[in-house]
C-alpha cells in the first residue's frame, strides 16, 4: 500500500537522505481500487456528455467559438470564419471612425497651441485690454449669429479673428480656459523656510526641557541657572541622605550605648577618718 | 519547457501526421480501458513524486484520464503516448500543488515514511529530516528539480525524461549530478548548522 522504505531508521548521511527519499518516491504504490475508480468516473462522464450536448457543437457565443477553433482545428470552421470577418469588420469601422472625428479637433488644438504660444508675452502683458476686446470680438459674433460662443475666452487677437471665420474646437476652448485660470490663479505665500541648525538645536533642547541644556545655550545666563541646577541637586541629595539616616537617629536617641552613656566624673575617694580625731 | 515549470502541453503540438511514425504499440492500445490498466500505475507515481499525498494524486490521474477522453480522436495520432500521458499528469500535479500549500503534503509523506518500531523521539527527528530533505528538493532550481524527480520513477528512461524536458540526454545527466550535487551541499550545511545551535 505504502512505500517500502518506510519504517526504516532514516539514515543520517545526507546522500543516504536522498536516495531514501527517492527510493520512497520510486516504490509508491498506486492506491487498490484506483483503476475501477478512474473507469467510474470516465463512465459517469461520458453519460453526462451523452446527456448534455457536445460543448464544441453547442458553444454559439461570439469567442467560444473562435477560442474553440484555434484550440481544436478539428471543430467546423465556418462559425468561425464568419465571427473572425464580423470582428475584422468591426474594428475597421471602428478605426475609421475614431480617425475621421479625432483629426480635426487635434489639428485645431495643435494650430490654438502654436497661436497660443506665438502671442504668449503679449497675453500675458495685455491681460486687462483682453476683457474689452472679448467683448468688442463677442459683439461682432453676435451679430454673426453664433450665440453659443458667447461666454468663451479668446486669448489674442489674431487667433481670436482666425476664431470667428473657424469656430474652435471644445479642446480649443479647454486650453483658452487653463490659460485663464493660469493667469488668473491668485499667487500663494512661499512655504516656510526651513530651520537653521542652530533652531533645531533649540527645538531639540526645549522638548526634554532639562535646563542645563538649556544653561549652556544662553552664555549669559549659563552661570546662574548652572549654579542653581547645582544647588538644587545637592539640596536633593541632601534631603535623601537624611531620609536615609533618620532612622538610625531615632534608633540612638532611644537605645543609648554604653559608649554613649555618660561617665561618672573621677571624684577621689573620701578620706578615711583619723583615730586622733575620734579621740 | 514552459517558464512556468509546466511542460509543453497541448496535444495537437505532439501529432504527428505521417503515419509510418506512429507506433504500434499506440495503435493496440486506442481503447481507454486498456490505457487506464497499463498506464495508471506509472500516472499515479508521476502524481506522487510531486505532490506527495495520495488522494490528490488519484485525482490527479483522473483528471489526466478525463483529458484523455476529450482527446480520444487524437490519440492514433500521437506518437508516444507514454511521454504524452506522462506530460498531462506532470502539468496537472503542478497546477494542483500551486494550489496546495506544500507543508500540507510534505510532512504527512515523511511521518508516513518513518519507522513505527523506533522510539518518539527518533521518530520525530526521522520525520524532520525527511522533510527537510523534501524542502531542500523543492528548493532546486526548475530544471534540476524536475530532472531529480522524474528520475525516481523507475518506468522512466533517461531519453523519455529528455523528451519530456525537452533537453539531451547528456544535458539531463548533467541536470542530476548538479542536482545531488547542490542537494548534498544544502543538506550538510544545514546539518552544520543544527549542530552549531544545539552546541
Amino acid at each position: 500500500m505504502n512505500s517500502q522504505p518506510a519504517n526504516t531508521r532514516f539514515a543520517s548521511h545526507p546522500d543516504a537522505r536522498i536516495d531514501q527519499v527517492l527510493t520512497a518516491l520510486r516504490t509508491t504504490e498506486p492506491p487498490t481500487g484506483l483503476e475501477q475508480h478512474i473507469a467510474a468516473r470516465l463512465r459517469q462522464t461520458a453519460e453526462t456528455r451523452a446527456l448534455s450536448p457536445s460543448p464544441s457543437v453547442a458553444t454559439s457565443s461570439f469567442f467560444a467559438v473562435i477560442l474553440n477553433a484555434v484550440k481544436d482545428p478539428c471543430i467546423p470552421l465556418a462559425p468561425a470564419k464568419f465571427y473572425t470577418a464580423a470582428t475584422l469588420a468591426a474594428v475597421i469601422a471602428l478605426t475609421t471612425f475614431t480617425l475621421l472625428h479625432h483629426r480635426p479637433a487635434t489639428n485645431a488644438a495643435q494650430t490654438d497651441f502654436r497661436a497660443h504660444s506665438n502671442s504668449a508675452a503679449q497675453s500675458l502683458a495685455a491681460n486687462s485690454s483682453r476683457t474689452a476686446q472679448k467683448r468688442t470680438i463677442t459683439s461682432s459674433v453676435e451679430g454673426a449669429g453664433l450665440q453659443s460662443r458667447q461666454n468663451s475666452f479668446i486669448p489674442t487677437t489674431a487667433l481670436a479673428a482666425d476664431e470667428i471665420s473657424h469656430p474652435p474646437s471644445p479642446s480649443a476652448q479647454d486650453l483658452d480656459q487653463i490659460a485663464l485660470a493660469e493667469t488668473l490663479a491668485p499667487s500663494h505665500p512661499a512655504p516656510p523656510m526651513p530651520l537653521t541648525a542652530q533652531e533645531k538645536l533649540i527645538q531639540a533642547a526645549t522638548r526634554p526641557g532639562q535646563p542645563i541644556q538649556l544653561a549652556e545655550l544662553d552664555l549669559a545666563r549659563a552661570p546662574i541657572l548652572r549654579a542653581a541646577a547645582q544647588a538644587r541637586e545637592q539640596a536633593s541629595v541632601e534631603s535623601y541622605v537624611k531620609t536615609l539616616l533618620a532612622p538610625f537617629a531615632v534608633a540612638d536617641a532611644l537605645q543609648p550605648t554604653t559608649q554613649s552613656q555618660p561617665q561618672e566624673p573621677l571624684t577621689p575617694p573620701p578620706a578615711e577618718p583619723t583615730s586622733n580625731s575620734s579621740n | 519547457m514552459a517558464s512556468s515549470g509546466r511542460l509543453d502541453l497541448p496535444s495537437h503540438w505532439e501529432r504527428h501526421w505521417d503515419v509510418a511514425f506512429v507506433s504500434a504499440e499506440t495503435t493496440s492500445e486506442t481503447d481507454l480501458t486498456a490505457l487506464v490498466q497499463t498506464y495508471s500505475g506509472l500516472l499515479f507515481r508521476v502524481a506522487h513524486s510531486i505532490l506527495r499525498n495520495r488522494a490528490e494524486s488519484e485525482d490527479v490521474v483522473q483528471d489526466a484520464f478525463l483529458r484523455v477522453l476529450e482527446h480520444k480522436k487524437e490519440i492514433p495520432a500521437i506518437r508516444d503516448l507514454r511521454v504524452w500521458l506522462v506530460r498531462i499528469t506532470w502539468n496537472l500535479a503542478i497546477d494542483r500543488r500551486r494550489r496546495i500549500r506544500p507543508d500540507q503534503l510534505d510532512e504527512p509523506f515523511a511521518e508516513s515514511l518513518v519507522a513505527h518500531s523506533i522510539p518518539a523521539d527518533q521518530a520525530l527527528s526521522d520525520a524532520r529530516q525527511i522533510t527537510a530533505t523534501l524542502r531542500e528538493i523543492e528548493r532546486l532550481p526548475k530544471p534540476e528539480r524536475h530532472a531529480l524527480l522524474l528520475s525516481a520513477i523507475d518506468e522512466l528512461s533517461i531519453t523519455e525524461i529528455s523528451t519530456l524536458l525537452h533537453r539531451s540526454e547528456s544535458a539531463v545527466r548533467a541536470l542530476l549530478f548538479r542536482a545531488r550535487t547542490r542537494l548534498r551541499e544544502r543538506l550538510e550545511k544545514n546539518e552544520r548548522l543544527e549542530k552549531g545551535i544545539s552546541a
